[in-house]
C-alpha cells in the first residue's frame, strides 16, 4: 500500500493526539484521581497506536503500546497515579513527539525507544497498590436507562419481548473496529431492536472505545440465536448475553453530569480539515471576484443604468462578505500555540527548580494560519528566557519581598489591524546599566549618544546578535540563539517587537503581528510613471519638504525631522523607474519609512491611496527580486509591485 | 556535433509561432494557454533584460519573456497579432511573447534534424532540432534552455571549450 498520501493526515492527527496527551497529562498531574482524564489519555494513546501500526511506524506503535499497558493498569486502579509515573509518561510523550518529527522530516524513526519502553514496562509490574477490592472495570460499561428510555422497554417486556444486554469483546489486534461494530449491529438488527449502547452508537462508529461494548437489545429470539451469529464474526473474541428481568432494569442516576458536560463542550464545535492550499486558491478566487466587480462598477458608471447599479451594489456586498468569511476560514485561535506552554513551564520549573505560575489570557484571539505556524518558536524562546533569566530563585524573591512563586503572563488581544501578544514576567528585569556597559564595550554606541537615549531604545540593543547580558549560560537559554533570532523572525512575519523592563520588577515583551500574511495594508505611490505599493506598517509619516531644506552629508541627501538627521533616498533611482523624476516643484512629497529604529525618507512623485492588498509571489521563475517583496493585482486588473522596504531603505 | 542527419525526436505535435519571418515550434504538451496581450505589462526592476515584466492572468502573476530580446533579435512594437504563449517549465508558468501564433502541426521524427550551431540567428543551445516539412523550416525550441538565463550561458561556454 502506498501510504505517502495518508502521511499528511496521519501527521495532523498525530500532532493533535500528542497535544491532547500533553494537556491532559498536565491536568492529571494536578488531579490524579480523575478517571475521566485517564480515559482521555488512554483513548489518545490507543488511537495513536492503531494509526502508527497501520502506517508501519513500528517504534511509535511499540511505544504507544507500552504506554497503553501502563494506562490500563492505572484505569483499573491496579496501580495508582504517582508523580513518578506521570513523569515517565511525559517522557514517553516527548519521545513520541521526536518520533513524529523525524517521520515528518522523512528520516524515519532513527530514535532509541528501548529505554523508555523498559521503564514503562517496569511500571506495569510494580506492586499493585492495595486498595479496596474494586470489582472489575467492566462496571463503567453498564447500561443504565433514563426514565424516558425505560418506559417503552417496560411496555415491550409486558408484551412478551425480552431485553438482553449483549457484551461484545473484540480481539485486541482488531484494526477496523468501526467495521466490526457495524457488522455486529447488522446481525443484531436481523432479530431485534437496539435500545441503548455503552458507549453511545456514535462513539462506537467513531471507534471511541477500547475493545468492549454493551448493547441493550429488545428481541423475542432465544439467547443462543443471538450469540451464535455474532460470535461468528471475524475478530469478535467474546459475546456475553444476559437477559434482564422487568424489575431489574438499571436506572441511570444523575451523577455523570461532569462527564456529559465535557462531552458537549467537545462536540459543540464541528470542524472539517481542509488543506491550506485549497483555502489559498479560494482566497485567490475571491480576490479575482473583487477585482472583476470593480471593473463592472466602472463600466456601469459609464452606462448609468439604475437597475444595473442596484444589482451591482448587492453583488458588491456579497463579495465583501464572501471575502471576510474566506479570511475567517484561515484564522486559527492562538490557543493552538499557547496550549503547549503550560507543559513548557512545568518542565522549566522542574529543571530550574523555580516555582512558576503561567497565566494565559486571550487564547481565543485569532490569527492567520500562516502566522500561527511561524510564531511558536519565537514565543518558546522568550518564555524560556523569562523563566531562566527573568524569574529569580525562591530565596532571592523572598528577600526582595516578592511572592515566592514567579509569574509569567501570556496575553493576546486584537488591536486595530493586528494582534498583540505580550509576555510579562515579574522577575528581576533588565539591568539598564549593564546593558549600557555592554553596548559601549562592544563598540555599538558612544557614551555620549547613550546619555541621550531612552531606556526603551537602550533595551533594543538586546536584540542585536551576540548581545547577551546573562552572567552564566544555563542549559535552558543562552545557547547562542538570542533575541536577535526572535526579532528577525517577528520582522519577517511583518511584525514588530518591543521590550520594556523595570529593573527588579519584571520585563514585558510585546509582539505585534499582522492578522494575516496574505493581506497587508499599503499606500499606493507613483514613482516615475509606475505605481508601487508601500506596506503601511513601515510608514512613519508622510510629509512634504521644501527643496531648500535638503542638505548634503557625505554625498547623501538628508533632511531634519524632529531634530533628527534623516537620509533622503530616491526610490526612482533604486528601482530605475522610467519617466522623468519630476522635481521641478519646490515642495517634494516624502514618505518617511521606519525600519527598526531607523528612519528613511523616500521622495515619491505622487501619493495615491491607502489600500488593502492581497500579496502574491512573483513566482519561482523570477525568484527573489531585490527590492520587491511581491506583487498585487489592482482594481483595474493591473499588477502593482510591493516594495521590500528592508531591501531598499 | 558531427552527425547532422541524426534523428533527435519522436513524432509529436508542435505549436507553431513566428518571430519575424522565422517559424518556431514548441511541444504542445508544454503549452498551457495562448493569450492576447490586452493588458499593460508591469515592469519588474532588476529582472533579466529579456523579462518584459509581469501580467495578471486570472489572478496569477505570470512573468513575460520577450523572445526577440531573449534571442538577441531586433525588437519591434507590439502588434495586432502579438501573442503570449504561457508554458510551464520547472513547475512555474512563464509567458513567451511572440509576433504571432499560426497553427498546430504534427511533425514526424523522420523530418527532424539536429540543428546547426547557429540557426537563423538563434544559438543552437536553445534548439532541439530543425523540422523540414513542405518546404518550411521550423525551429524546434528547447524551452528549458531558451527561458533560463544561466543555463544558456553555461552551455555556450562548454561548447566553446569543447
Amino acid at each position: 500500500m502506498d501510504i505517502s498520501q495518508y502521511l499528511n493526515v496521519f501527521m495532523d492527527e498525530c500532532r493533535e493526539h500528542l497535544q491532547t496527551l500533553n494537556q491532559v497529562l498536565l491536568e492529571l498531574e494536578h488531579n490524579p484521581d480523575n478517571s475521566s482524564l485517564l480515559d482521555q489519555i488512554f483513548r489518545a494513546a490507543h488511537t495513536l497506536k492503531g494509526a502508527s501500526a497501520t502506517m508501519g511506524f513500528n517504534k511509535m506503535a511499540n511505544l504507544t503500546h507500552a504506554m497503553e499497558d501502563v494506562l490500563s493498569k492505572l484505569r483499573s486502579k491496579e496501580v495508582n497515579v504517582t508523580p513518578e509515573i506521570v513523569n515517565i509518561l511525559f517522557e514517553a510523550v516527548d519521545l513520541l513527539e521526536s518520533l513524529a518529527n523525524s517521520i515528518a522530516s522523512g528520516k524515519e524513526e532513527d530514535i532509541e525507544i528501548n529505554g523508555i519502553v523498559q521503564s514503562l514496562r517496569a511500571l506495569t509490574v510494580m506492586q499493585p497498590t492495595p486498595i479496596s477490592a474494586q470489582p472489575e472495570r467492566r462496571t463503567n460499561l453498564q447500561l443504565r436507562y433514563t426514565e424516558i428510555e425505560k418506559e417503552p422497554i417496560v411496555q415491550a417486556l409486558k408484551e412478551g419481548t425480552k431485553l438482553y444486554h449483549i457484551e461484545v469483546t473484540l480481539s485486541e489486534n482488531c484494526l477496523l473496529k468501526g467495521v466490526r461494530v457495524f457488522m455486529v449491529l447488522r446481525e443484531i438488527e436481523k432479530f431485534g431492536i437496539i435500545v441503548k449502547s455503552a458507549p453511545t452508537l456514535k462513539d462506537l462508529e467513531d471507534e471511541k472505545f477500547d475493545f468492549r461494548f454493551v448493547l441493550g437489545v429488545l428481541s423475542s429470539s432465544a439467547v443462543e440465536e443471538i450469540v451464535n451469529p455474532i460470535s461468528n464474526i471475524v475478530e469478535v473474541e467474546k459475546v456475553v448475553c444476559e437477559e434482564i428481568e422487568l424489575n431489574n432494569i438499571p436506572i441511570e442516576k444523575r451523577i455523570q453530569t461532569v462527564e456529559s458536560e465535557d462531552r458537549s463542550k467537545i462536540s459543540s464545535v464541528q470542524t472539517v480539515r481542509v488543506d491550506i492550499k485549497k483555502l489559498d486558491v479560494l482566497m485567490n478566487l475571491v480576490a479575482e471576484l473583487v477585482i472583476s466587480r470593480s471593473r463592472l462598477e466602472s463600466i456601469s458608471a459609464a452606462i448609468q443604468n439604475k437597475q444595473l447599479d442596484e444589482v451591482l451594489e448587492q453583488v458588491g456586498r456579497l463579495t465583501l462578505e464572501l471575502r471576510d468569511n474566506v479570511f475567517k476560514a484561515r484564522m486559527v485561535p492562538v490557543e493552538t500555540v499557547f496550549s503547549r506552554f503550560p507543559r513548557l513551564i512545568r518542565d522549566l520549573s522542574r529543571e530550574l527548580k523555580k516555582e512558576i505560575d503561567l497565566e494565559i489570557y486571550g487564547g481565543e484571539t485569532e490569527l492567520d494560519r500562516t502566522v500561527i505556524d511561524e510564531i511558536g518558536d519565537p514565543l518558546v524562546h522568550i518564555i524560556r528566557n523569562a523563566a531562566d533569566h527573568g524569574i529569580e530563585s525562591a530565596e532571592e524573591r523572598l528577600q526582595k519581598n516578592k511572592p515566592e512563586k514567579g509569574k509569567i503572563i501570556l496575553k493576546a488581544y486584537q488591536e486595530g489591524n493586528g494582534v498583540v501578544i505580550k509576555i510579562i514576567d515579574d522577575g528581576r528585569g533588565f539591568d539598564i546599566e549593564r546593558v549600557k556597559e555592554k553596548a559601549v564595550s562592544q563598540g555599538l554606541v558612544s557614551r555620549e549618544a547613550l546619555a541621550l537615549m531612552k531606556d526603551e531604545e537602550i533595551l533594543e540593543f538586546t536584540f542585536l546578535p551576540g548581545f547577551s547580558t546573562a552572567k552564566q549560560i544555563t542549559e535552558v537559554s543562552g545557547r547562542g540563539v538570542g533575541m536577535d533570532v526572535v526579532k528577525t523572525k517577528v520582522n519577517a512575519l511583518g511584525g514588530f517587537i518591543k521590550i520594556n523592563s523595570k529593573f527588579g520588577e519584571g520585563t514585558t515583551i510585546e509582539i505585534r503581528l499582522p492578522l494575516t500574511l496574505a493581506i497587508i495594508q499599503t499606500l499606493m505611490v507613483q514613482l516615475g510613471n509606475e505605481v508601487y505599493a508601500i506596506p503601511s506598517g513601515y510608514i512613519d509619516q508622510i510629509i512634504s519638504i521644501n527643496k531648500k531644506d535638503i542638505k548634503q552629508v557625505r554625498q547623501q541627501d538628508v533632511f531634519t525631522l524632529r531634530g533628527e538627521i534623516v537620509p533622503l533616498i530616491r526610490l526612482q533611482h533604486v528601482l530605475d523607474t522610467p519617466g522623468a523624476l519630476n522635481e521641478s516643484f519646490e515642495e517634494l512629497d516624502v514618505v518617511v519609512l521606519k525600519t527598526g529604529d531607523r528612519l528613511v525618507g523616500c521622495v515619491v512623485d505622487g501619493l495615491m491611496k491607502q489600500q488593502d492588498v492581497v500579496i502574491k509571489s512573483l513566482g519561482d521563475y523570477l525568484g527573489t527580486v531585490k527590492g520587491i517583496a511581491g506583487a498585487t493585482i489592482l482594481g483595474n486588473g493591473k499588477v502593482a509591485l510591493i516594495i521590500d522596504i528592508r531591501a531598499v531603505a | 556535433m558531427g552527425d547532422n542527419n541524426k534523428k533527435v525526436e519522436d513524432s509529436k505535435q508542435l505549436l507553431i509561432f513566428k518571430l519575424g519571418e522565422e517559424e518556431f515550434g514548441v511541444d504542445i504538451l508544454q503549452v498551457k494557454i495562448i493569450e492576447k496581450l490586452d493588458q499593460e505589462i508591469t515592469r519588474v526592476p532588476k529582472a533579466p533584460v529579456f523579462v518584459e515584466g509581469v501580467i495578471n492572468l486570472r489572478g496569477d502573476i505570470i512573468p513575460i519573456v520577450d523572445l526577440r530580446k531573449r534571442f538577441g533579435l531586433t525588437t519591434r512594437p507590439l502588434g495586432y497579432d502579438t501573442r503570449v504563449i504561457i508554458v510551464e517549465i520547472n513547475n512555474s508558468q512563464v509567458g513567451m511573447m511572440v509576433d504571432s501564433v499560426s497553427e498546430v502541426l504534427r511533425i514526424d521524427a523522420a523530418d527532424v534534424e539536429e540543428a546547426p550551431k547557429i540557426t537563423k540567428g538563434v544559438d543552437a543551445v536553445y534548439i532541439n532540432g530543425v523540422a523540414k516539412t513542405n518546404d518550411r523550416l521550423i525551429i524546434i525550441l528547447n524551452l528549458d534552455r531558451a527561458l533560463s538565463a544561466e543555463e544558456a550561458k553555461e552551455l555556450k561556454e562548454m561548447n566553446m571549450n569543447a
